[in-house]
């Protein structure tokens, strides 16, 4: 499994979101860190095809964003997401996967099968509505597992989880990291500082830094601080010469 | 001591071990391939109707019964009556097909196969057959026992739904947010109320305004909402770009 | 043989396929020293995985095909021989076994860029031809299919320290018989 991202820009009128970005991802948790501001949901998007990049290519065995082969193998939880208001959780889950294509008694039983993974079985009559922020991040991981992706993708999916449920969590993503690609953003450095085969950091639209982590090298946080510093340095001396 | 082997024994360990090419590879791939879950359109468009909403379809109905029963009742007024509550089909339409924007679930419906687009498109079509059979209903019964020609009637008609449906597009995708929809109402209510008051003010302004002011209006916010639903289908980066 | 397509249920099912199916399909030329019977095996294995087995870990899924490919090649080797094929049908009986090889690995080697690589190549295959056929198909899965070391290792029902020494071996005796 190989996602391709070549050369991807996302130039607006007056600014650039995402600056040439270039990247090759296989099976594994990948954590991309960044401030607000980044290009984090930027890049995400055009990885789901939500957004059309300016500039580059992406594709994923062979399959370009825009088709349907890849989207069909994709999962996606974004930032912020919303719901029909009468809807409850297990009808959320089987709308998605109508979109999804699964046919409808397959959709059924997996629903159940993942809201039992995110504890959320005892809710699924109840409505989103009544939903505290969390139970509605769980969720939204579920729908994002409904076809099985092999891509997955999750922009800031730890926000609004208390600290047992980012645990969980953090397990439930190794576990899919062994088997798809898991490409999560976040601004929160020990959320994957122990579960991600690799990590990215995005300053600006662009990646600073690739690379392995594991405990050797030390505290995650504080190189992650060392690289922006690093990285305005060196922009600072370039507007000197 | 050496691991393992260099890389120029790994490559002649590759010709070695090397076979003849396999000739019949790409045939097994398209025999193996997964069924295209392709669901006819059809299939697609039952499942889109099986979620839009219940209301929808009682208000649709309402509306009908409403509208039917004002043009029994005002034998000469019908073609007012249809003029100016229809606009409220116009909302209805736009506010189903719009949910996607409202409610904040299009980010998840764009990333699936299907896409946020076969959904709108989907409940574009099915509703806006409703809306013909409704008014295919009405219009026959509304036309008897009134003066003005047939083809005016219908661009009478249609003028203020699609000024609706026009307006109320341009909320939509300007402003996702559930806010818009209570502003889709006003500007409907507005719509209708004017409607209905040009009746009481100046009742012949149907029946005298020239014919091609009716026509030019009518072309001008056809294809005006025309494009609006295809660009809320295109899924324009429009409301994306905000971020 | 039954051909009777079973579809893949999923893209990544299809995916699976596009990308083992040669390595597979040089596995079992590698046992059945034959083009047709290799191919038919391949294939075979692959509706055989697509029948039974629906796992998300990739490295099962490389297990179990090895697995079916490894008997399917028992099987065709205690089959009599059919005349009618048009290659004949010359298999490598010992690696099917697993005993002391004695056998052309391949008849033609493919066609390497450089001439001393032919040479490298050459003299490889007079080296590997007196490794065992268990040592062959060693160091065929790991060094040109690639499989990962922890499918290997549950192939042979050994654990993957064993199975680093055996490679270890398989390799130094290799590079002793080269020199």
């Amino acid at each position: 499994m190989e996602l391709l991202i070549d050369r991807v820009s996302k130039q607006y009128k007056n600014r650039i979101a995402v600056d040439r970005v270039s990247l090759r991802l296989t099976e594994g948790v990948h954590g991309l860190l960044g401030e607000n501001g980044a290009g984090k949901t930027t890049l995400m998007r055009m990885l789901c095809g939500i957004l059309t990049p300016t500039g580059g290519t992406i594709s994923f065995d062979g399959a370009d964003v825009g088709e349907e082969a890849y989207r069909a193998r994709l999962g996606y939880l974004p930032q912020d997401f919303g719901y029909y208001p009468e809807f409850r959780a297990d009808d959320f889950l089987r709308y998605l996967s109508a979109l999804k294509g699964i046919p409808k008694k397959q959709a059924k039983e997996k629903a159940a099968e993942l809201l039992e993974l995110v504890s959320l079985s005892d809710a699924a009559h109840k409505k989103i509505k009544t939903f505290s922020g969390g139970m509605k991040q769980r969720l939204g991981i579920a729908q994002a597992l409904l076809n099985d992706p092999d891509l997955l993708i999750l922009d800031e999916p730890t926000a609004g989880l208390d600290p047992g449920e980012r645990v969980r969590f953090r397990d439930l993503i190794e576990q899919l990291g062994k088997h798809s690609i898991v490409l999560l953003s976040t601004h929160i450095v020990s959320d994957i500082e122990h579960i991600a085969d690799q990590v990215l950091m995005m300053k600006d639209g662009q990646i600073i830094y690739q690379g392995k982590w594991d405990e050797k090298r030390g505290d995650l946080e504080t190189f992650y601080l060392e690289q922006f510093k690093k990285q305005q340095s060196g922009m600072k001396r370039e507007a000197q010469q | 001591m050496i691991l393992s082997p260099n890389r120029k024994t790994k490559e002649a360990l590759k010709t070695v071990f090397a076979a003849p090419p396999p000739l019949h590879k790409k045939e097994f791939l398209q025999k193996t391939a997964p069924i295209p879950a392709k669901l006819s359109l059809f299939s697609f468009l039952l499942v889109q109707l099986r979620y839009i909403r219940k209301r929808v379809w009682i208000l649709a109905a309402l509306i009908f019964g409403f509208l039917f029963s004002v043009s029994f009742i005002l034998s000469a007024d019908r073609i007012w009556a249809l003029s100016a509550f229809t606009p409220l089909l116009a909302l209805l339409t736009v506010a189903e097909t719009g949910r996607s924007e409202i409610y904040e679930m299009a980010e998840l419906e764009m990333a699936t196969r299907f896409s946020l687009r076969s959904v709108l498109l989907a409940r574009l079509c099915i509703l806006g057959l409703n809306n013909l059979f409704l008014l295919g209903l009405l219009f026959p019964v509304s036309l008897a026992g009134s003066h003005i020609p047939s083809l005016r009637a219908v661009l009478c008609i249609a003028t203020p739904f699609l000024l609706t449906s026009f307006a109320c597009l341009c909320i939509v995708r300007r402003r996702r947010e559930r806010e818009s929809i209570y502003l889709c109402v006003g500007v409907t209510a507005c719509i209708s109320f004017f409607t209905f008051g040009l009746r009481l003010s100046a009742p012949r302004f149907l029946s005298e305004t020239p014919f091609i002011y009716w026509l030019f209006a009518a072309t001008l916010l056809g294809i005006g909402t025309f494009y609006q639903y295809h660009n809320l289908i295109r899924q324009e980066e429009l409301t994306w770009n905000f971020s | 043989m039954s051909m009777d397509y079973t579809r893949c249920h999923t893209a990544r099912e299809s995916a699976l396929i596009q990308n083992q199916y040669e390595k597979i399909y040089r596995y079992c030329y590698f046992k059945l020293h034959n083009r047709e019977l290799a191919e038919d095996i391949t294939q075979e294995t692959f509706l055989r995985y697509l029948e039974k087995y629906r796992f998300t870990s990739s490295e099962t899924a490389l297990k179990y095909l090895y697995t079916i490919a490894g008997h399917l090649c028992i099987d065709e080797f205690r089959k009599p021989e059919v005349l009618s094929l048009e290659e004949p049908v010359r298999k490598n009986a010992a690696a099917v076994s697993g005993q002391t090889a004695d056998l052309p690995l391949s008849e033609t080697i493919g066609v390497p860029s450089k001439e001393d690589s032919l040479l490298t190549a050459l003299a490889l295959q007079k080296a590997l031809r007196e490794l065992t056929a268990k040592e062959q198909e060693l160091l065929l899965l790991r060094y040109v299919n690639e499989v990962p070391v922890s499918v290997i290792a549950k192939l042979f029902g050994i654990s993957r320290f064993a199975l680093r020494r055996k490679l270890l071996a398989a390799t130094a005796k290799l590079r002793k018989k080269l020199e």
